[in-house]
């Protein structure tokens, strides 16, 4: 958590001081897409790889997948409602 | 990209289940942690570019704790709702749902308070979490508006899920985004053990 923060902190320093060419920020774009699908690769290569993980599926992952549906679906209709009235007041500003 | 979120995760799952060998298990964390801090060292750099983000921020200031408490409110109904379904009592049902997406976490500690069973429960539902956030991202902020993006993700808007929020929202969402998640990771311990004992 802590290397999280430190990172973010740096590169927001890097993008607040440094003069960057828009080259670079169009690299920087690429890189973050090419990144995050290795990303997702490695997330889904570590659940292949948890062998115990999957034989359980068959025992408890209409559980374990009902309250991941209800729990996000929930929160997502909370914030959704607060933050409608907000995007729409921002807008008529 | 939603369709490139897919195919990666699914291969990912193919590839560890059948060509990568055992051997590389205790480095999988080690890989997805550098891989993650490249990523977000860019986002970063993203966000410092964005020189008007904090004056954005000030003006939707109240989002930073109001965003954090809809996920605690939506995630506790979510586990109850889910509790009464499979007749699990209440106080498991709502430590479950408090991990907030964070399935190691969640997983070891329920894994110690109660049962590897629930333990394992945790987990599985975290990792799901997790999978139906990045896959809805993008169908999220298409439809509904950047702010939502944070809701499914939960703990994980610090970090595992922020460089997809970045992809599709702005950067004053992205700082949004790892306050909630530093925030719910830092209730996630506090949370589950509270309501277990309930």
């Amino acid at each position: 958590m802590w290397s999280i923060l430190v990172v973010l902190g740096i590169g927001i320093t890097i993008g607040v001081k440094v003069k960057l060419s828009e080259k670079f920020k169009a690299c920087n774009a690429k890189l973050q897409q090419y990144g995050v699908i290795l990303l997702l690769f490695i997330m889904g290569a570590t659940m292949g790889l948890n062998k115990s993980l999957l034989s359980n599926l068959k025992n408890i992952g209409l559980k374990a997948f009902i309250f991941a549906i209800l729990t996000s679906l929930l929160s997502l209709i909370i914030v959704y409602s607060i933050s409608k009235s907000a995007v729409k007041e921002g807008s008529k500003q | 990209m939603t369709l490139s979120i897919i195919v990666s995760v699914i291969t990912g799952i193919f590839a560890g289940y059948f060509f990568i060998p055992d051997v590389f298990v205790p480095y999988m964390d080690t890989f997805a942690t550098i891989a993650l801090n490249i990523i977000i060292f860019l986002v970063g750099i993203d966000v410092g570019l964005n020189k008007g983000i904090f004056k954005d921020l000030k003006k939707h200031g109240n989002f930073l704790l109001l965003i954090p408490a809809s996920i605690i409110i939506g995630s506790l109904v979510g586990g109850l709702l889910t509790g009464w379904i499979f007749h699990i009592p209440a106080n498991i049902s709502l430590a479950i749902a408090s991990g907030f997406g964070w399935y190691s976490l969640s997983g070891i500690l329920l894994t110690n308070l109660h049962s590897a069973e629930i333990g394992t429960i945790a987990f599985l539902t975290n990792v799901f979490r997790e999978l139906i956030t990045v896959v809805s991202i993008p169908i999220i902020a298409k439809y509904l508006n950047a702010y939502s993006t944070i809701a499914p993700a939960g703990a994980t808007s610090m970090d595992s899920t922020l460089p997809i929020i970045s992809k599709y929202t702005s950067p004053e969402i992205v700082v949004i985004a790892f306050f909630n998640g530093a925030l719910l990771s830092a209730l996630v311990p506090i949370l589950v053990p509270f309501f277990y004992s309930l």
